[in-house]
């Protein structure tokens, strides 16, 4: 698969599709066995995972000293240009304070103390994470503040590409657009890449570009909103459930003989296309 | 990380090991570790090596399951084993090197303590590898039993080590886990020299004792919330059954203490 820089990218699939092991490889936190992943002048290929591969039972050879810093190196620049934001968000804070959380990355990207205190309240903002909990431990947040927590020490780091895996699920309705419309707002304003796993079809159709389909580890599609809404079989196979009021409108489609429209996507947009056809066919 | 660590686990099997009583095994672990305490000579050393190697091959596990329950011990055995050598001076001199001098009754000590060392993590291991957790724990805690009389709860301590010996996987799991957070956000090590290195994998361990507090909270949580109670009599799924192998298996134990002690 490839993603476009600059992209909205949404990765689909069922639980334990592999949406999370492909995210880790975007960061080099996996490093594949077989194909390559290549970003910008960095690549990973199969031979990257000869030993140091994390997946268990691979040290067919000890990379010798030379390699392992080229490797470290190419890594280390994947990383700072890739921010992955974890589908736990508590599996993924662990210092003492959230700001110390947040100044984590831009110190290791060679910030200073000040600047990475910067980045780290600045991305709190961002997100929306109220600047009180700042000095409290991360685990005395709750789900849905971590969740933040867990995307603000991303952003601070300033990544040209993020990668979120499920993001919204610990989140109410309200967080959760809110989110959506900041990684919007990221990707169409800043120019960053996105690229967000979720199951939830519905709540990405108005946002994403690009979509992905993977299923038992194989990636079986790729292409727009409307592409996928045509290919039933693929939502199918892969277990993803196509949002009920497109099926409402399918099914009205159907019983009404009328073609149905493929840029009717957000339910603001089905609704008017209902209200239009039912009142231009009365 | 996680499947180098072998220590602890059980290995599935039908081997008559497999099949002894807990309280058997346990108990035949422990004079054989006195036997092993009570060791200092070629001989006797040798007697025991022999008899462990008896029972492990009886286990009908792989060689090399054991020596991976070794290897991360192996640089401890390594140094016990140079120190004796390099500093003991009893004995006949042989060798002359330079500052030291060895002597036969260091090299004997050198291979002894290092052989007592690896008896002790093999036997342990046999005692993990060949008994399911919870038969363990409950062999263990039946055993235990007499410390009531002295007020100490039998029940307690063998939950206690069941949970422990549940959660060593798991701690290890968390401790990747920041491990990656950490890498995520850009932690290189490669630039740092070795103090530096060291430092940083220490302060991993102060994230992972507060995982395991917040985790014991947790499950001590779920536990009573499914109406779990402590010190209340409870039954067993499997019963425990003494056979009279079992007999026979301790009193084979019996024999390498007191030759061991006689020797
Ligand atoms: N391409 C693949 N080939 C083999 N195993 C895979 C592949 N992708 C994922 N897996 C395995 O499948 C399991 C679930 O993957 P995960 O990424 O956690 O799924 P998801 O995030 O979609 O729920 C993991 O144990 C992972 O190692
Ligand atoms: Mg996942």
């Amino acid at each position: 698969m490839t993603v476009k820089r600059g992209s909205f990218t949404v990765v689909l699939g069922a639980p334990g599709s592999g949406k999370s092991t492909l995210l880790q490889h975007l960061n080099g936190l996996l490093l594949p066995m077989e194909g390559k992943v290549a970003s910008g002048d960095v690549t990973l290929g199969a031979a990257a995972a000869e030993n140091g591969g994390l997946p268990e039972g691979t040290t067919p050879r000890k990379r010798t000293k030379a390699e392992k810093k080229e490797l470290d190196a190419s890594l280390l620049k994947l990383r700072k240009k890739t921010g992955l934001v974890f589908q736990f968000p508590e599996k993924q804070l662990f210092e003492e304070t959230v700001l110390q959380d947040l100044s984590f990355g831009p110190l290791n990207f060679g910030c200073n103390p000040q600047e990475a205190e910067a980045a780290a309240r600045n991305a709190a903002k961002e997100v929306d994470l109220d600047a009180g909990l700042l000095d409290k431990s991360p685990f005395q947040l709750s789900g849905g503040q971590m969740r933040k927590a867990a995307i603000a020490s991303v952003l601070a780091s300033g990544p040209q590409v993020i990668a979120l895996d499920e993001p919204t699920a610990s989140l109410d309705q309200q967080s959760r657009e809110e989110l959506l419309l900041l990684l919007k707002a990221l990707c169409r304003d800043e120019g960053k890449t996105i690229l967000i796993v979720t199951h939830r079809l519905e709540e990405v159709l108005p946002y994403g570009d690009d979509f992905v389909v993977i299923s038992k580890g194989r990636h079986v599609f790729q292409g727009s909103a409307g592409e996928l809404l045509g290919r039933r079989d693929v939502l199918e196979e892969a277990g993803i459930v196509v949002p009920p009021y497109l099926s409402m409108l399918e099914e009205l489609a159907r019983s009404m003989k009328v073609p149905l429209p493929m840029d009717a996507l957000s339910p603001k947009e089905a609704a008017r296309w209902i209200a239009e056809t039912l009142s231009g066919s009365r | 990380m996680r499947s180098r660590i072998v220590f602890g686990k059980y290995i599935e099997g039908s081997s008559w090991v497999h099949r002894l009583d807990p309280r058997a095994k346990t108990a035949s672990m422990l004079l054989f570790m006195a036997a092993v305490f009570v060791t200092d000579s070629y001989a006797s050393i040798l007697a025991l090596l022999l008899f462990a190697a008896v029972v492990i091959m009886s286990t009908r596990i792989p060689l090399a399951m054991f020596a991976r329950a070794i290897k991360p011990l192996l640089f401890i055995i390594v140094f016990i084993f140079l120190f004796h050598v390099l500093f003991e001076t009893s004995g006949q001199s042989f060798i002359d090197l330079g500052p030291f001098t060895l002597y036969a009754g260091g090299l004997e000590r050198g291979i002894v303590s290092a052989s007592r060392m690896i008896l002790f993590i093999a036997f342990a291991a046999i005692l993990t590898f060949t008994t399911r957790p919870e038969s363990l724990v409950q062999g263990l805690g039946s055993l235990l039993m007499p410390l009531r009389f002295i007020g100490l709860s039998p029940g307690k301590i063998a939950l206690m080590v069941g949970i422990a010996l549940r959660f060593i996987p798991t701690v290890f799991e968390e401790a990747e886990r920041i491990w990656k957070a950490q890498l995520a956000r850009g932690l290189n090590l490669s630039e740092k020299p070795l103090v530096k290195r060291a430092m940083l994998l220490l302060s991993l361990l102060v994230p992972v004792l507060a995982g395991s507090f917040r985790r014991a909270v947790d499950l001590a949580d779920s536990m009573e919330a499914r109406g779990y109670r402590l010190g209340v009599a409870r039954t067993s799924y499997r019963a425990l059954q003494w056979s009279s192998r079992d007999t026979l298996f301790l009193l084979s134990f019996a024999l390498p203490v007191t030759a061991g002690i006689l020797l």
